[in-house]
């Protein structure tokens, strides 16, 4: 058997070339199948327009329509076959039956004169790919299975003798049943292709499948799918990237949040802004779209919550006209409720607004209302989807994500951190009778950035995000190397959590590692020898801090006496006894101020070293 | 002689499209030479296309099968297959008016 790679042709469709590992077979036959309808003659034109274009001279076999039907097909979907085949780099010819007059069957018969035929047309127009639509209808009616199996394999066998790549359509009766009504395709095929096209609920889903690729590896499984105004568009996992792809930046839009995220977005990068209702998401999800256009460059605005005109007043009113960026074609804002749209459509609709204005930066605002109009595996299709076409394209993005107060932020999708290369956080409290607005930086790959909090502050004329004016505080100054040379082991597993905790930490002179469960600490410590100073969060997933540090306790080596500060929800007294018993030195509840942890810490760490940071004092 | 001429004498025009190497086509010449042998000769007009030769010809009466037989003179009729039924041919010949004679 010859395992050497699969030389293969790409197929230019959409998702399709990176689902097959770069393509179809070269030299080989692939079947398409599916019943009727799911757009099997669609997918193998575009492939033969993608193929043409390459100089592969296509040579399209009308068996089950005759030749203009599908010229009229592709030309619709934008391929130009009728072009092509002026210019002469691709045909297609008639292999539909007579219909003006009796066919008979009489005894046996085979494929001479259709192989003769192509092999005519291969020697004519040096056509590298011959593609067959239908070998069903070429089947039909339907001879004894002996003969059929040995017409087909007759078919596969003159094509690969002819050394062309061969796509041959076949029809299947179910969805999922028999893959095709013939029954016999499948297994001189090197690749098959599965097209589906169900109805779920009151949705139609189409979907891809490749179901064998012989000496090649694929991905497995179906893959949502969708005929547009422009042919088949596969939306296939998101093979992400881990950085951006350029080192460029731009403004953000909002003045002070360039400076937190160290000099403003990388270029490319997907941003998602996350926070409750009212903490502002519209308005920086505006002040990106505005700068952006203002800079010049292409933007496209998805709102999906609110109307047009009112989304238009809105930012009018804080002092963003987006009028003038609108009418110079700069920016173009599309309103619209997901639900009154499914999710592939609405995939199309952002790929179709991507190729045909090609926009630099896109804004999906909300992704909630998407996450809300589908079921949990929709949103996330939806979303990987999108990513995918972003990264793609090499688009920047701007999505907003509604959290109620106090989520817990660690609970959501995986996969929405994973897409994104920079998260922003906001959030809001009452105080007094204003609304604090607070934003947060907590992630940003690929750089440095801000993690402390600051006050976005949308007043009359405009919106600026300024450092939080109550952490500014002469504590600020304090706190700087309060814990100078401290070394602490944070123990959190709430990421947001550990890195604030380890951002405070640091700003106040600290050396601080952190672990994310109580295997982690265990490791740290292990290789980093005795810290200073544990602080270490109860209930971590693997197992509680109790149990961690008990067993440090008991473990007799000089871990047995590293001071430890429990950092917990719990703060009934029942919580600090069993603290205590554990071996914690002090109990804090979350949220904790930053003044008591510094002045925690420090008392924990002087009582069991005095000397070294004696005559420090800081905090209430 | 064209295709007028033959239907003004009353003849029928039949092409058998065959393969070469072909199991069925070479049947199909035996059992349709066995087949004209019941019909006057000037009354059928038979020619043999090899469509690996002429593959033009088979795309123009749109061959896909061999071996076909095309009725070339009046109403246009196909028969696929190797011609073991012999009935299928002279039902054909029978569309254009054409009998056995014996």
């Amino acid at each position: 058997m010859n395992l050497t790679a699969v030389t293969k042709l790409t197929t230019g469709v959409p998702g399709l070339d990176r689902l097959t590992h770069g393509g179809i077979p070269e030299g080989r036959a692939t079947l398409i199948t599916g019943r009727a309808g799911t757009g099997k003659s669609i997918l193998a034109l575009q492939i033969a327009a993608h193929l043409a274009a390459q100089g592969k001279q296509p040579l399209v076999l009308a068996v089950e329509e005759p030749p203009e039907d599908l010229a009229v097909t592709g030309n619709t979907l934008g391929f130009d076959l009728s072009g092509l085949i002026k210019a002469g780099k691709m045909r297609i010819s008639d292999a539909t039956r007579p219909m003006s007059g009796p066919v008979v069957v009489a005894g046996e018969y085979d494929l001479g004169g259709l192989l003769h035929r192509i092999a005519a047309t291969v020697r004519e127009t040096k056509a590298r790919v011959v593609i067959l639509d239908s070998v069903t209808a070429l089947f039909s009616p339907r001879p004894p299975q002996e003969l059929l199996r040995s017409l087909f394999f007759q078919l596969v066998h003159a094509l690969r003798e002819m050394d062309v790549t061969a796509l041959l359509l076949a029809e299947a009766e179910e969805s999922h049943g028999a893959l095709t009504t013939l029954g016999v395709e499948d297994y001189v095929c090197d690749m098959v292709l599965i097209l589906r096209n169900t109805v779920d609920g009151e949705r139609r889903r189409r979907s891809i499948e490749i179901n064998k690729y012989r000496r090649s590896a694929h991905y497995k499984g179906e893959y949502p799918c969708t005929i547009t105004s422009k042919g088949l568009a596969i939306f296939p996992m998101a093979v992400g990237r881990t950085l951006p792809s350029t080192q460029d930046r731009y403004s953000s839009g909002a003045p002070g949040l360039d400076t937190m995220l160290a000099g403003g977005l990388f270029r490319d990068s997907i941003v998602i802004v996350r926070g409750p209702t009212g903490s502002g998401k519209t308005i920086l999800a505006g002040l990106y779209a505005h700068a952006g256009a203002s800079r010049g460059e292409r933007v496209v605005y998805h709102g999906f919550e609110e109307p047009q005109p009112m989304l238009m007043r809105n930012f009018e009113r804080i002092g963003l006209p987006m009028d003038k960026l609108y009418e110079q074609g700069l920016l173009r804002v599309i309103c619209r409720y997901p639900e009154s749209t499914g999710l592939e459509d609405l995939l199309v609709m952002l790929r179709d607004g991507i190729e045909e204005f090609q926009p630099s930066l896109v804004v999906l605002d909300s992704i909630s209302s998407i996450e809300h109009a589908t079921s949990q595996k929709g949103f996330r299709q939806f979303m990987i989807g999108v990513a995918s076409m972003l990264r793609e394209t090499g688009r920047g993005a701007l999505l907003t994500q509604n959290v109620r107060v106090g989520t817990d932020r660690e609970a959501e999708p995986p996969f929405l951190s994973t897409i994104s290369d920079a998260i922003v956080n906001l959030d809001y409290e009452m105080e007094r009778d204003t609304l604090r607005r607070t934003l947060r930086v907590v992630k940003m790959r690929g750089s440095e950035h801000d993690v402390r909090p600051a006050r976005l502050v949308i007043a009359r004329g405009g919106v600026r995000v300024e450092p939080d004016v109550a952490l500014a505080s002469p504590f600020e100054e304090q706190l700087a190397s309060s814990l100078s040379g401290l070394r602490v082991l944070v123990v959190e597993d709430f990421a947001d959590a550990r890195e604030s905790l380890v951002a405070l930490l640091t700003r106040a002179g600290a050396r601080a590692v952190a672990a994310g469960s109580a295997t982690e600490a265990r490791q740290v410590l292990a290789s980093d020898g005795a810290p200073d100073i544990i602080v270490c969060d109860v209930g971590l997933a693997d197992e509680d801090g109790y149990s961690l540090l008990a067993g440090l306790r008991r473990s007799g080596g000089p871990l047995a006496r590293v001071p430890a500060v429990a950092l917990t929800a719990w703060g009934r007294p029942e919580d600090r006894e069993r603290s205590a018993e554990a071996g914690f030195e002090a109990h804090l509840v979350k949220p904790v101020e930053a003044a008591i942890l510094v002045s925690t810490l420090l008392g924990v760490a002087r009582t069991s070293r005095p000397p070294d940071l004696s005559g420090r004092v800081v905090g209430p | 002689m064209d295709e007028s001429a033959a239907e003004g004498l009353g003849a029928a025009r039949l092409v058998l499209y065959v393969s070469p190497d072909s199991h069925a086509s070479l049947k199909a010449r035996t059992n349709l030479a066995a087949i004209l042998e019941r019909y006057a000769p000037e009354r059928v007009c038979f020619e043999v296309c090899d469509v690996s030769r002429e593959p033009l010809r088979a795309e123009e009466d749109r061959i896909l099968y061999t071996p076909t037989l095309v009725l070339k003179s009046g109403p246009p009729a196909w028969i696929v297959g190797d011609l073991s039924d012999h009935g299928a041919v002279a039902h054909m010949l029978r569309l254009v008016g054409i009998e056995e004679t014996s």
